[in-house]
């Protein structure tokens, strides 16, 4: 099931949101690791991201090649619409959660 | 300049991430790593390429383990591992002693070699030395002075080495060692000071910067905020600036806790006359540390600065300053460890083929069943990766272990840098060379699987093998040897006679060594001064050390003098090389001698003494001169010697209660004190010891492997031969004779590597001739011996093989 999903995995999925057509590995890695206040490793954001393009939510795209990459050009990411549908079930969710915690006496 | 990512981090995760996902990751990481350059620095952006490496590889090796069939392959492994638990102990063993061997080594040789200095361009920094010349009176330039040649200099700082000092506080009165240093000593270094609240230039008072060692002193008097400027105050400078370093200045001196700031004059001018009538002055001087203008060379600094009047000059580089005596031993820990680290290889190479021998079967079944060669591979890939994974585990924690072990018996050289400890950079390396353990371990398996069962390489691996331990054990043997040597030679003084150096405002000398004379147990007491260094004078032309003594001197220290019963109130004493120097081979006693100066001071030399190690034991003695010491005046400084079965207590009780508020330090034998300027040698002495040890041990537990192998490998051939009447005995003469032939040429390259490579010992050895080929063939007979013997052992395997069933395998 698309929403069914870890919450590193829709952290990755909801940074590469926000990034829209320029969602990469440094930007995303550093979105996800200022939200969790914790090291990621750019190998724990790569592997997490080839998950999500094989299950259909993300797909990629490279860009030109770059001399500050060593030659190799930056893959861009974007979400699929199966993507954005998980997306957004999961911001809802949260959503509706953290509105009944706050009417907890 | 374009940062570029630390080298070796960077070369093994190209290596490592061939995916096309591993690439990806990887450029990212080049990226990045610019950004976090500008963003927290060089330093910390290393640092955090480092830890994303091995993080990134974290993730993807976890990422392969998720695999379906590689959990099948895994618990594959398992079984395999736990059928020959002896086999696989074994490897582990030998991992074990090679890695935390290499960890270790490595921890206390990369700051001295493969580590850059931790100071902003350290390469540029240099110490300027100064020794008076001809004449007394050359006068050392100020710090100002230094600091006005621009032409040469972009920044000159000083400094002097730490002093104790009495912290006065409500908590009590702990000692600190305290060095001072110029305002700028910091800037110079480039080294940043973290948490340190802001000085005002307009302050009367000098400000006192607490270095790394000081997050002891900060938190032993429950301060947490080091910008508060409310540390208790030491009894002369009160504390205006704190902070704290991340780097230690332990090259100040080793127990350096804070920096006290003072005027430069003070710094460079400091000159204590002891106000006797002999008229001899001593002076202290500052060290000075300078950052020379990019493209100064540091020889282009001495033909500059010194005059034909002034003091000689000689400048050294701060990295040879700091790493330069320990640099070679360091390059050579190294060496010895990445030696260590291929014996090891090569046993492993040969477990890995004997066990894919005895794997043929199984191998030509799953071939049988449409297993792909890579398929086959991947199977003792996995076997050894797993026994590699256990083993870099347990050597990091042993090595861990070992090195706060060594803190006790660490000389101080070798914490200049820091204390050795397990860091990024150690496990970085030493699990690079695990990784490396594997590849080369596992090539045996692809030339052996599943068709060929012989290599040359059997034999020439566990031959280098024998080579490398039997070098290894010669030159331990030398500097066991040496050692013994060094220990046992005559220093000069006897070894019941007792130093006490005792600093203070104003030293009785005479009221204090009359007290002193009471002491229960004292046969003799004297008093000297440190002495300074002459580089040479009117009468001796030979760098030498002029000291201040009173009478009874000798007899306190228990150094030999002509005459036995000589009057030094009356003349001079010269040790017996400048004797030398002075007279050749006559006896100087009667001769005038001249220090120069306007005018010249003369004396006469009433005796000789014996040379003293001053230097320490491994350096020849220092020639020197003792002149009268007035007892009648007080001195800043002093040294009480005395000698006999004396409470050490009492003797610091009696010099505290004449001299109250002096500074005492304990109370130490001298034959002790030299001992400790060869701590460093004795250090490296049984570390190379202990390494060769390991290295013994990994040689034989190699050829005990490559015996297992043989008769793995030649199992059909030996079932034929009982087969057709063979005895037990002759078939393990046949394995033997493989083994003997393998120790043999492996003794004779060892002695001959050995015998060469024990010429770059000499400048270590003492009293021990290094090309001696009766040490270098002893050895090799006791180390081929022990060879021997582990190959006679393994070679009983052969009792075990049952020729019908080897037979039937066929």
């Amino acid at each position: 099931m698309a929403t069914d999903l870890g919450l590193f995995e829709l952290l990755v999925l909801m940074a590469t949101a926000a990034h829209g057509n320029h969602a990469y590995g440094v930007v995303i890695r550093r979105d996800v690791a200022a939200s969790r206040g914790t090291e990621v490793s750019s190998g724990a954001i790569y592997t997490t991201l080839d998950r999500l393009e094989r299950r259909g939510l993300l797909t990629s795209t490279h860009g030109d090649p770059s001399e500050v990459r060593g030659g190799r050009p930056r893959r861009y990411y974007q979400l699929t619409p199966a993507g954005q549908t998980a997306v957004a079930v999961n911001r809802a969710a949260i959503n509706h959660l953290a509105h009944l915690a706050t009417r907890q006496p | 300049m374009t940062p570029v990512p630390p080298r070796l981090s960077r070369a093994v995760l190209h290596a490592c991430a061939r995916t096309e996902l591993g690439r990806d990751a990887a450029a990212d990481l080049d990226e990045e790593f610019r950004l976090q350059c500008m963003e927290r620095g060089l330093r910390a952006a290393s640092a955090w390429y480092r830890r994303q490496v091995l993080l990134s590889l974290l993730a993807f090796v976890l990422v392969l383990l998720r695999a379906e069939r590689l959990r099948a392959d895994m618990r594959h492994t398992l079984r395999t591992v736990h059928r020959d638990p002896q086999a696989s102990a074994a490897v582990i063993l030998a991992m074990v002693v090679a890695l935390t061997t290499f960890a270790v080594l490595f921890a206390l040789a990369d700051p001295f070699t493969l580590r850059p200095l931790p100071y902003r361009d350290a390469d540029r920094l240099v110490l300027i030395e100064f020794e008076r010349g001809a004449s007394p009176a050359s006068r050392i330039p100020t710090l100002q002075e230094w600091q006005a040649r621009t032409d040469l200099f972009d920044a000159v700082a000083a400094y002097r080495r730490a002093v104790p000092f009495r912290l006065h506080t409500d908590l009590g009165s702990p000692t600190f060692h305290v060095a001072s240093v110029s305002p700028n000593f910091l800037d110079v270094l480039g080294l940043p000071l973290r948490f340190a609240a802001t000085w005002s230039p307009s302050s009367a008072l000098p400000p006192v910067v607490i270095t790394s060692d000081g997050e002891t002193l900060l938190t032993s008097f429950g301060i947490t905020d080091s910008t508060h400027p409310t540390l208790p105050t030491l009894e002369t400078i009160p504390i205006m600036r704190s902070g704290t370093l991340s780097v230690p200045l332990a090259f100040m001196a080793p127990a350096t806790h804070a920096l006290a700031a003072v005027d430069v004059h003070e710094l460079l001018t400091v000159r204590w006359t002891t106000p006797d009538q002999s008229g001899w002055t001593t002076s202290g001087v500052a060290n000075v540390i300078a950052r020379l203008r990019r493209g100064v060379p540091p020889t282009a600094v001495e033909s500059a600065l010194e005059g034909p009047d002034g003091p000689a000059i000689h400048v050294v580089r701060f990295a040879d300053f700091i790493q330069g005596d320990l640099r070679p031993v360091a390059s050579g820990a190294l060496a010895t460890g990445l030696i260590l680290w291929t014996i090891c290889a090569g046993y492993v190479a040969l477990f890995t083929a004997a066990r894919t021998i005895d794997r043929r079967q199984e191998f030509n079944t799953r071939r049988a069943l449409g297993a792909a060669s890579w398929q086959l591979w991947r199977l003792p890939c996995l076997e050894l990766g797993f026994l590699a994974i256990v083993s870099l585990a347990v050597s990091v924690l042993l090595s861990a272990a070992i090195l706060h072990q060594l803190q006790a018996v660490l000389p101080s050289e070798y914490t200049t840098l820091g204390a050795p400890a397990i860091t990024s950079r150690v496990l970085f390396a030493t699990s690079f060379l695990t990784v490396l353990v594997v590849v080369v371990g596992v090539i045996p398996a692809f030339l052996t699987t599943p068709r060929t069962s012989q290599g040359w390489w059997r034999s020439t691996v566990a031959t280098a093998q024998v080579a490398l331990t039997l070098s290894l054990a010669i030159g331990a043997g030398l500097l066991v040897q040496s050692h013994r040597n060094l220990l046992a030679q005559d220093i000069g003084v006897a070894r019941d006679a007792i130093g006490i150096s005792t600093q203070g405002p104003a030293i009785l000398i005479e009221e204090t060594l009359q007290a002193l004379a009471l002491v229960p147990g004292a046969t003799a007491v004297a008093a000297a001064t440190s002495g300074y260094r002459m580089r040479h004078d009117a009468t001796v032309p030979i760098p030498m050390l002029v000291r201040q003594v009173t009478r009874g001197y000798f007899a306190a220290t228990g150094a030999h003098t002509t005459p036995p019963d000589l009057r030094l109130e009356t003349g001079i004493v010269v040790s017996t090389s400048v004797a030398r120097h002075m007279t050749n081979l006559e006896s100087p006693i009667g001769h005038a001698y001249s220090q120069g100066g306007h005018p010249p001071k003369v004396g006469t030399v009433v005796g000789t003494t014996t040379d003293v190690f001053t230097n320490g034991l491994a350096r020849p003695p220092s020639p020197a001169i003792f002149v009268p010491l007035s007892t009648a005046a007080p001195i800043p400084a002093v040294q009480f010697v005395i000698r006999g079965d004396v409470d050490s207590t009492a003797v610091r009780q009696v010099i505290s209660r004449v001299n109250p508020g002096a500074d005492i330090a304990a109370p130490q034998s001298l034959a002790d004190a030299l001992s400790v300027t060869v701590r460093h040698r004795t250090f490296t002495t049984w570390l190379l010891t202990g390494v060769c040890l390991s290295a013994l041990l990994l040689s034989v537990a190699s050829l005990w492997g490559m015996v297992a192998f043989l008769v793995s490998s030649r199992r059909h051939e030996f079932a034929v031969r009982f087969t057709v009447g063979a005895t037990a005995a002759h078939v393990r003469w046949l394995v033997t004779r493989e083994a003997l032939t393998t120790t043999l040429v492996g003794s004779v390259a060892g002695a001959g590597l050995g015998h060469w490579a024990a010429g770059y010992l000499e400048a270590l050895l003492f009293q021990v001739e290094a090309g001696r080929w009766a040490w270098t063939l002893a050895t090799s007979a006791v180390v081929a011996l022990v060879f021997v013997g582990a190959a006679r052992h393994r070679s009983r395997g052969v009792n075990a093989i049952d020729p019908v069933r080897a037979l039937r395998s066929l």
